[in-house]
């Protein structure tokens, strides 16, 4: 009753936080609107550039922080169960360091159209985590032996990224956007290409959400209930690594996301008799959160942008990190 | 094909010829260090585009040069001689520099004054800052000191500064605005009026639209982070864009309802734009911009193809 309780007044304020962010956002730029105005101009186009702007640019651009949240968030908390970390992160297959290579490469030998870097970073963020599974395979991904992989593979690819960049004699600053993280000037152009990966993502998430609730359990525990742990680990790892290339593809590198949006969900809808909130709707829940923190942190962006230009992945790596301090030692304790 | 060659040639007709210089002379830099060249020096490194850029305007090569975004200055051809590739110009190689026993350096203090030490120890160094028409000035007047040709250098100044007037008179204070922009794909940033480019640009009468910044404590901080909304917001009369590494930039939508770019008033600019400081590159800029900004009144100088402004293009 208490965890219902909980439950419900989290997923009100998770909804009306989202709702009002989003409000907000779409009012924000350099030609303000009232909200009555936004909502006009957002149902019915009258041909202006305030119109068009809402339209086309700053809509887009809310959907696709929404989007990288909510995958990033579900992307975490994957692989918190498959490695059984409390402190997993999508980072830690190598996918962000892997999807940067790719977008490197391309924007460095190629003419950059929209939907090249996407699929350039997706296949760079795929390659990435694949070595790290492919590594960590022997040893039946035993989390530590995830960590190292996952590391060791993110490590080769910043090497390579520098290597391209000193090669070609890239300028830092060309990249200096991209590898921050952020959503300035994304469009339907990325939209489009971000949404039907997030979604398969998700749906896939959601049809093993059960699975997901038994991988949490022992090892022994799980495999006398008759479930093939390995397989399916490496399918959630694998449906993690799509969820996170996607994202990293269209906003850059964003941090922590997928860490803390887990760990929030657990702890505001936690009851004080323990009991956890079924696997679907803490899916849910986490992909929601997720999509909130992202656009709360570009609102943060736009917001400081005037005079700081600080990009939403920074925003997000500083509250994030204070973050991550603040809940690591909980978490550790929590999941164990 | 119009080239370099007939650039300068327009250059140094109003410039006159060469006057000897009495060595040794001291020169003081940007670091505020003075500096004794006891005799004219005969091999000269430049890093960066400027100090190839006054070299080539005196007639001299050096003998190694750095790059820009693994660009040599093309605007400069082959008038810049075959000197070495030393590496970009934010770390150049020292190394090699070295082995081609310069006797003096010429370089950018940003970027090549955390290892001066270094540097003297192989030759004479002079670093340079980058800002307005001012300092840019200053610069070509002690470099021009430096290699013996303080005289001609003391021209190229007035010759410039003549020009702009009789430009300026022309143009008068017309109704046209402009943004000067670096791009990389879809990043942004305009330049403002202390920037030697947009200085050119609004001193010919046309309004920059990222405006001039208070706030700057040096010219290079002058820029303005855009993104495609501020653009439409402000929606300029002339788009100038200089494409970093040669990229082509993001086809927005947003980019294409610009009145620029419906008008056919947006154009990829070449890479003097960005590294303005120098003579040659002061007067090209000046003299197309001119006719970009005022069709009516100036037409197209006789550049370099690989200098001259092109309409711009977008990526699908």
């Amino acid at each position: 009753m208490q965890t219902e309780k909980s439950s419900l007044l989290f997923e009100c304020v998770l909804g009306a936080s989202l709702l009002g962010l989003a409000l907000v956002h779409l009012q924000l730029g350099p030609s303000e609107t009232t909200p009555l105005e936004t909502l006009a101009y957002l149902w019915q186009d009258n041909g202006s550039n305030v119109s068009f702007a809402i339209r086309e640019l700053r809509l887009p651009r809310i959907l696709c922080a929404i989007t990288v949240g909510a995958s990033l968030a579900l992307s975490g908390f994957l692989i918190q169960v498959v490695t059984r970390n409390p402190l997993g992160d999508p980072g830690l297959t190598g996918v962000s360091a892997g999807a940067t290579f790719g977008v490197a490469v391309i924007i460095t030998y190629a003419d950059p159209a929209a939907w090249l870097i996407i699929s350039a970073g997706i296949a760079g963020g795929g390659l990435a985590a694949s070595l790290t599974l492919l590594l960590a395979r022997a040893s039946g991904l035993q989390h530590i032996h995830l960590l190292l992989a996952g590391l060791s593979v993110a490590i080769f690819f910043m090497a390579a990224t520098s290597m391209v960049m000193v090669v070609e004699r890239a300028s830092m600053q060309s990249l200096y956007f991209w590898m921050i993280g952020g959503f300035a000037n994304k469009e339907w152009v990325e939209f489009n290409l971000l949404w039907p990966v997030a979604l398969s993502g998700c749906l896939a998430s959601f049809l093993m959400a059960p699975i997901l609730g038994l991988l949490q359990l022992d090892d022994a525990v799980s495999t006398g209930l008759g479930l093939q742990s390995g397989l399916w680990r490496l399918t959630a790892a694998a449906v993690s690594v799509v969820l996170a290339a996607g994202s990293v593809a269209v906003a850059g590198p964003i941090g922590f996301i997928g860490f803390v949006a887990p760990h929030i969900v657990r702890k505001c809808c936690r009851s004080s008799s323990g009991n956890p909130v079924p696997i679907g709707k803490l899916l849910i829940l986490i992909a929601l959160t997720g999509g909130t923190l992202t656009l709360a942190a570009d609102l943060v962006s736009i917001t400081l942008g005037s005079f700081l230009h600080a990009p939403a992945g920074i925003v997000v790596v500083l509250v994030g990190g204070a973050c991550f301090l603040a809940l690591s030692r909980d978490s550790v304790r929590d999941f164990s | 094909m119009i080239g370099l060659r007939t650039f300068l040639a327009g250059m140094l007709l109003t410039t006159g010829g060469a006057y000897a210089e009495e060595f040794p002379v001291t020169v003081t830099d940007a670091r505020a260090a003075q500096v004794t060249i006891d005799q004219e020096p005969q091999r000269v490194v430049a890093l960066g585009a400027f100090a190839s850029d006054v070299l080539t305007a005196l007639g001299k090569e050096p003998v190694g040069i750095t790059t820009y975004e693994g660009e040599r200055p093309v605007y400069l051809g082959k008038d810049l001689g075959p000197a070495t590739d030393l590496g970009d110009l934010t770390a150049p190689n020292l190394e090699l520099m070295a082995t081609l026993n310069p006797d003096l350096v010429v370089g950018m203090l940003r970027y090549n004054g955390p290892y001066e030490e270094e540097i003297t120890e192989i030759a004479d160094f002079l670093a340079f800052d980058i800002g307005g028409i001012d300092v840019s000035d200053k610069n070509i007047i002690s470099l021009g000191t430096a290699l013996g040709q303080s005289e001609k250098a003391l021209k190229l100044n007035e010759t410039f500064a003549g020009l702009r007037a009789n430009f300026e008179e022309q143009t008068g204070k017309q109704d046209v605005s402009y943004l000067f922009i670096w791009n990389f794909y879809d990043s942004m940033y305009a330049y403002q009026d202390n920037l030697m480019s947009a200085e050119l640009l609004s001193g010919l009468g046309a309004t920059n639209l990222a405006g001039f910044n208070e706030d700057a404590e040096t010219p290079d901080q002058a820029v303005k982070v855009l993104e495609v909304e501020d653009l439409l917001a402000l929606d300029p009369d002339v788009l100038l864009m200089f494409s970093s590494h040669g990229s082509t930039i993001k086809g927005s939508a947003a980019l294409k309802r610009l009145k620029a770019v419906k008008e056919g008033r947006a154009f990829s600019v070449g890479f003097q734009y960005s590294q303005p400081d120098g003579p040659i590159a002061r007067e090209m800029v000046l003299r197309e911009a001119a006719s970009l900004l005022f069709p009516g009144l100036f037409q197209a100088p006789a550049l370099p193809e690989n200098a001259r402004a092109t309409v711009l293009k977008f990526a699908d």
